[in-house]
């Protein structure tokens, strides 16, 4: 290894040197906030001026940058996309960002509001995944009442996969039998993943050839979840059935190879040599299946 | 003529994963005539196609060689040299590599694969080193039960967060955060080192379906039938919330990113160094993609958050090996406020970290998930408990016990 045991591989910098470094970035860190709020400067210049700005370097600038976020009234949607950006990624610094907290969340709670989807979407999902119970309840009542939906119920339900409780299970159910579209199924369904009354469910769609290679790809997610040697039985079933769609066999394959009995799967001589007529038959060349079938011979081959 | 090979201080097939860093190789004759004199082997490898390579050396510090010679007492003592990973040549599977011993008359009398076994830039896998990668990752994750639990459990919003971020222990605790997740894939697979994704470079290898997965427009993640990761689920839930925010990492970088230069020219000492947690930690986490990696208490339900930290992880280790910085007693390797002031506690040199210690008492958070950090067969570093400082001389660049067994493939 090269420098083994050098104090400093690098020409060692002064202090004197690293302090003028520091103060000619922290200069054009405040050069880039003035351009960030200079109206006169196209959209892209401005955007890309936000992305060197600290908002933790200053309590004026995070407010600066804040108010970026909040008025639509004077600045586009791009540029108040990059501020939450900004501020989204500030607040990975958790310690620093503590005392700038409470604003962030007031003013994400005001964004919630907006008209652009795009930009409404993203603070209630930043708020979602910071547990507000606010935006959550918000999120349920639309559900429940369209009309007072903040969201699609597509991304509504997605957004709630991080907030399940049974009051959310009981919209999911709802959901799923009755779905506004494809997507919104898919999604009560996620929820319903974790749902311990749903399990026959799901080992029903998983079977149902049906049913789009999506949703029982879902399906077996969750019941790998909720009853996974059902989902093993299920699986082996699935790989061997040579009238089943081929996805289908590749995700019953690809269950068994990484969470089956491994002495159970090498003593079993069917499935060991459907996996071998498998590997061996050119008309699945270039298919999951074939890639399936492959890896379940080097996890689990005899 | 029979040898016993010992790597890493132990004869277990377990422990033959090197790195660049040197490893101790014990060998000794197990029939020789114990009133014969020495009995010269000569060290030299086997290498597949495309494999590992390795080299020798007499002690830790002494230069490596392609061969080396080797004189074993005919009395059974043994002799310990070292082996290493020859820089820019590592294994891309198990036992790609071997130790073979020669007699004087050229004739092989031993044989040990080995893997050089190096964290990789994820977009360079081959196909099956990834499709390694993803089975282990797949079945730690165990319906997001077992010990991956642990791993989401401590990546959560605050006091655990605050163990972890935004002071000086960021680097140190994710550190030992990855490492740790690393050596539960290795007790799945050995061969599997945790990769890293180079958020500052376009990426198509890696979000694919047969990797980490493609959003569909509504942000949740599509991963194909032959892909283990379908079965991924976290807090009751499958499947991984990612929404696209209009720069696809597969096709080009974001330019709100800081790209590698950039990170590594923030400065030579640590309290410079550490400013990169927010650019281009913080910017990786919200540049690319809502949903889950976009905040904290959820960034660890989404897989790829994990190749994320190995980069971020890598990128310190560069930095270190820049600047020579792996000497925790050396002001410019860390940060020490001045009069004897202190940081958070978590984040001094001489701190142990949560989980890992245990400690529930304020201001550590009130649960510690996942026990000590897991060992290794190949290092003894940096032990269950580790403090901040432990987390430094990762290569034992200071002191050879100090190597926690990893390396980067673009760092020496």
């Amino acid at each position: 290894m090269a420098s083994l045991k050098t104090k400093s591989g690098a020409q060692p910098a002064t202090k004197k040197s690293a302090q003028a470094l520091q103060r000619r970035r922290a200069a054009v860190r405040k050069e880039a906030l003035s351009h960030a709020l200079d109206a006169s400067r196209t959209v892209a210049a401005r955007v890309k001026a936000l992305s060197v700005v600290d908002v933790l370097e200053d309590v004026s600038v995070f407010s600066d940058v804040l108010d970026v976020l909040l008025d639509g009234e004077t600045n586009p949607l791009p540029l108040r996309l990059a501020a939450l950006e900004c501020l989204q990624a500030a607040s990975f610094r958790e310690q620093q960002f503590a005392p700038y907290r409470r604003r962030y969340i007031a003013a994400l709670r005001r964004v919630c509001k907006v008209s652009d989807l795009g930009l409404r979407s993203r603070v209630i999902g930043i708020l979602v995944r910071d547990g507000d119970t606010r935006t959550i309840d918000q999120l349920l009542d639309g559900l429940r009442d369209p009309q007072r939906g903040l969201l699609p119920p597509e991304k509504a339900l997605q957004l709630l996969v991080d907030s399940i409780h049974s009051g959310v299970y009981e919209v999911a159910k709802t959901i799923a039998a009755t779905p506004p579209n494809q997507a919104a199924r898919r999604e009560a369904l996620r929820i319903l993943g974790g749902d311990t009354e749903s399990t026959g469910y799901f080992a029903d769609l998983l079977r149902n050839k049906s049913e789009p290679v999506e949703v029982r790809q879902l399906a077996a997610t969750s019941l790998n979840q909720l009853a996974p040697d059902r989902l093993l039985a299920a699986a082996r079933d699935l790989a061997m059935d040579e009238a089943e769609d081929t996805d289908i066999r590749s995700l019953g394959l690809t269950a068994l190879a990484n969470f089956g009995d491994l002495s159970a799967l090498r003593s079993d001589a069917a499935l060991q040599t459907s996996v071998d007529q498998l590997s061996a038959a050119q008309a699945y060349d270039g298919t999951h299946l074939k890639t399936a079938a492959a890896s379940f011979k080097r996890l689990c081959g005899a | 003529m029979k040898l016993e090979f010992a790597i890493n201080n132990s004869v277990d097939p377990a422990a033959r994963y090197l790195t660049w860093s040197p490893s101790p190789l014990r060998l000794r004759l197990l029939d020789a005539d114990p009133t014969g004199g020495p009995i010269r082997v000569t060290l030299t490898e086997s290498a597949a196609p495309g494999g590992g390579s390795i080299r020798f050396s007499t002690g830790p510090t002494t230069a490596a060689t392609a061969t080396l010679a080797v004189d074993l007492p005919s009395t059974g003592a043994s002799v310990t040299v070292f082996v290493r990973g020859k820089y820019g040549s590592p294994s891309s599977a198990d036992g790609d590599v071997s130790v073979v011993a020669t007699d004087a008359a050229g004739q092989q009398v031993a044989k040990v694969p080995v893997m050089v076994r190096i964290r990789k830039n994820a977009n360079s896998l081959t196909v099956p080193e990834r499709d390694r990668f993803v089975s282990a990752f797949a079945k730690l994750n165990n319906r997001g039960s077992g010990r991956f639990r642990d791993f989401r459990d401590m990546h959560v919003d605050g006091p655990a967060s605050q163990q972890a971020h935004g002071g000086p222990g960021f680097l140190p605790w994710h550190r030992a955060y990855t490492l740790d997740l690393e050596r539960e894939l290795q007790a799945i697979d050995p061969s599997v080192a945790l990769p890293y994704w180079r958020f500052d470079q376009k990426a198509p290898f890696v979000f694919t379906r047969d990797f980490m997965g493609v959003p569909d427009p509504l942000g949740t993640v599509q991963f194909s039938p032959s892909n283990p990761l379908q079965f991924w689920s976290t807090d009751g839930a499958g499947g991984v919330n990612r929404t696209p925010r209009g720069v696809d990492p597969a096709v080009r970088a974001s330019p709100a990113v800081a790209n590698e230069k950039a990170t590594l020219d923030l400065g030579t000492d640590y309290v410079d160094f550490i400013g990169m947690e927010g650019n281009p930690h913080g910017a990786a986490h919200v540049s690319y993609f809502g949903g889950y990696i976009s905040s904290i208490p959820t960034a660890a339900k989404d897989p790829l958050f994990f190749l994320l930290h190995c980069n971020v992880d890598r990128l310190w280790a560069k930095w270190q090996q820049q600047n020579g910085r792996f000497d925790a007693s050396s002001s410019p390797s860390y940060m020490v406020r001045p009069g004897g002031q202190r940081f958070l506690v978590g984040h001094n040199l001489g701190d142990s970290m949560w989980p890992w210690n245990g400690l529930t008492t304020p201001p550590r958070p009130q649960t510690a998930p996942g026990g000590f950090l897991a060992d290794s067969p190949c290092v003894s570093a940096p032990g269950p408990s580790p403090l901040v400082r432990d987390m430094l001389d990762y290569g034992g660049t200071v002191n050879a016990l100090a190597a926690l067994g990893f390396a980067y493939d673009d760092v020496q």
